[in-house]
């Protein structure tokens, strides 16, 4: 399969080999938001398409962790972004989901980060960060240290 | 990007209403919602009208209990508090975001900021509904001309006007960015400092109801800002960002002037000049830019955002332990309908 180049510095192709598969996997909207953390970050990351219809569902092979924006002030249901949940029906991708960073907005109360919630509880796995808006500094540096951190702890075996 | 085109005939030969004033002689075109540019106007429309509510329908009269226990001093700074909300809601309400409709980028978002300038008006009512529930007509219009004496109110307002009547689009967008993420908050602080203390606990509710918008506009505001400037040459950029920067210190330091009339009497100054920085914070990324304050600058008190957003306080915090939605258990197979609840 061909890879497709998308605007933004990041490669997102629907079928990544083992070893081009990135440990970070994120959402972003046209709003741009949570890209703009990612790529702040400075680490490998791969990109849900915007319109997997017409890009492909990306299919991912290596354990990762999930960035993923709120859409905030809605029902729970609508929480979470619909591109990320056709990627977590994906079997093999949930399969390899290790935890949620979630970004928000505390303005919204209740649903702060539900996103991040709604991953946790439906796919048995913790909320790792919770951050506003496209992060601070603070958030950029906890979140570096916070994966590296984290992935030091994981077994390497990647089968669940 | 993802913008898809007008049919061409139409985009050529017609223009929006606001764009009359540019050009008289062009043909005129209706708002056409089967053809949407940027879906990113529908989907803050659904979001906005969704949202929508009264303060009717919040049960205000709850709180004369509490209202009556606070001292005459209490109630005095929170009638200036909220009347100095009702002015900014107002100055939103009737300028500020109707002034972006002229700039919208497309015709949906000038149908979101008709959206977005009416709920203003109900932002502004609904202080009303909390006064004329809770206090009585000379308090109520002794706090309405403390308002209009109040030079730093004053000041505060005509800041942000001078550039909601400029010539300059980017200004005006950061303008009106910079007042609903930002210049509102020392505002917000006080009910939701009641709130932590089990006092006027609706009117927290309704608070959160406004605060809940404003999110949403703050955030829609600042996209299309960014859009606006990803289109402009280096030497604008630069130029918006230090406006930016330089528009946002003059209003944090008349923020910090305004909010000690109102809070220092009250002993809380301290406390809301962090949060009104944690603000800050949020409205310069709202327009894409970094949070200038650090994060020992912006650590609100946990009670605070605990009151604001339960949970929040907690330290998701990779390996902190808490997040009561640590579930350790087999992940099972979903399907789209198992996303919804």
């Amino acid at each position: 399969m061909t890879l497709r180049a998308t605007p933004d510095s990041h490669v997102s192709p629907p079928d990544l080999a083992p070893e081009d598969s990135p440990n970070l996997i994120y959402f972003s909207s046209v709003s741009g938001n949570t890209r703009r953390f990612v790529e702040r970050l400075g680490m490998p990351a791969a990109r849900i398409p915007l319109r997997p219809r017409l890009e492909g569902m990306l299919h991912v092979n290596r354990p990762f962790v999930l960035i993923v924006p709120t859409y905030g002030g809605g029902s729970r249901s609508r929480a979470l972004p619909r591109q990320v949940a056709q990627f977590l029906n994906v079997p093999r991708n949930r399969s390899l989901l290790r935890g949620v960073i979630t970004a928000g907005n505390t303005n919204f109360g209740q649903d702060y980060c539900l996103a991040g919630t709604v991953v946790a509880e439906k796919c048995g796995i913790p909320e790792l960060y919770r951050f506003e808006l496209l992060g601070t500094p603070h958030d950029v540096a906890r979140v570096r240290e916070g994966l590296t951190l984290f992935w030091s702890t994981q077994p390497t075996d990647p089968e669940d | 990007m993802q913008e898809r085109l007008l049919e061409p005939e139409l985009s050529t030969v017609s223009v929006t209403p606001p764009e009359y004033r540019r050009n008289p002689a062009a043909r005129l075109r209706p708002i056409n919602w089967n053809r949407v540019q940027d879906e990113k106007d529908l989907e803050v429309w659904l979001r906005l009208t969704a949202n929508f509510w009264l303060p009717e329908k919040v049960p205000l009269s709850n709180d004369l209990p509490a209202w009556k226990s606070l001292s005459e001093l209490q109630r005095t700074q929170t009638m200036r508090v909220f009347t100095g909300l009702t002015m900014l809601d107002t100055l939103q309400a009737t300028v500020g975001e109707i002034c972006q409709i002229q700039d919208g980028r497309t015709e949906h978002e000038q149908a979101v900021y008709t959206n977005i300038a009416f709920m203003q008006s109900v932002h502004a009512r609904s202080y009303s509904s909390v006064f004329s529930t809770l206090s009585d007509t000379p308090r109520i219009d002794a706090a309405y001309r403390w308002a209009v004496d109040n030079d730093l109110l004053q000041q505060r307002c005509k800041s942000v006007m001078a550039h909601y009547y400029g010539q300059d689009a980017l200004k005006r967008k950061v303008a009106s960015t910079l007042l609903s993420s930002l210049l509102l908050y020392a505002g917000f602080y006080l009910p939701l400092h009641y709130s932590v203390h089990a006092t006027l606990t609706n009117t927290a509710d309704m608070i959160r109801l406004i605060l809940r918008d404003k999110a949403i506009h703050g955030y829609y505001s600042g996209y299309k800002y960014q859009r606006s400037l990803a289109e402009q040459d280096a030497g604008r950029q630069r130029e918006m960002h230090q406006f930016t920067q330089q528009l946002l210190q003059d209003l944090y330091e008349l923020e910090l002037r305004y909010s000690a009339q109102l809070y220092e009497p009250l002993g809380l100054m301290d406390d809301v000049a962090v949060f009104v920085r944690y603000n800050a914070n949020k409205a310069m990324m709202n327009l894409g830019y970094p949070a200038p304050f650090s994060a020992a600058e912006t650590a609100v008190n946990p009670t605070i955002l605990a009151a604001l957003s339960p949970g929040s306080e907690e330290n998701h915090d990779f390996f902190s332990g808490s997040g009561s939605s640590y579930v350790i258990g087999r992940a099972e197979d979903t399907h789209d309908a198992d996303w919804e609840f």
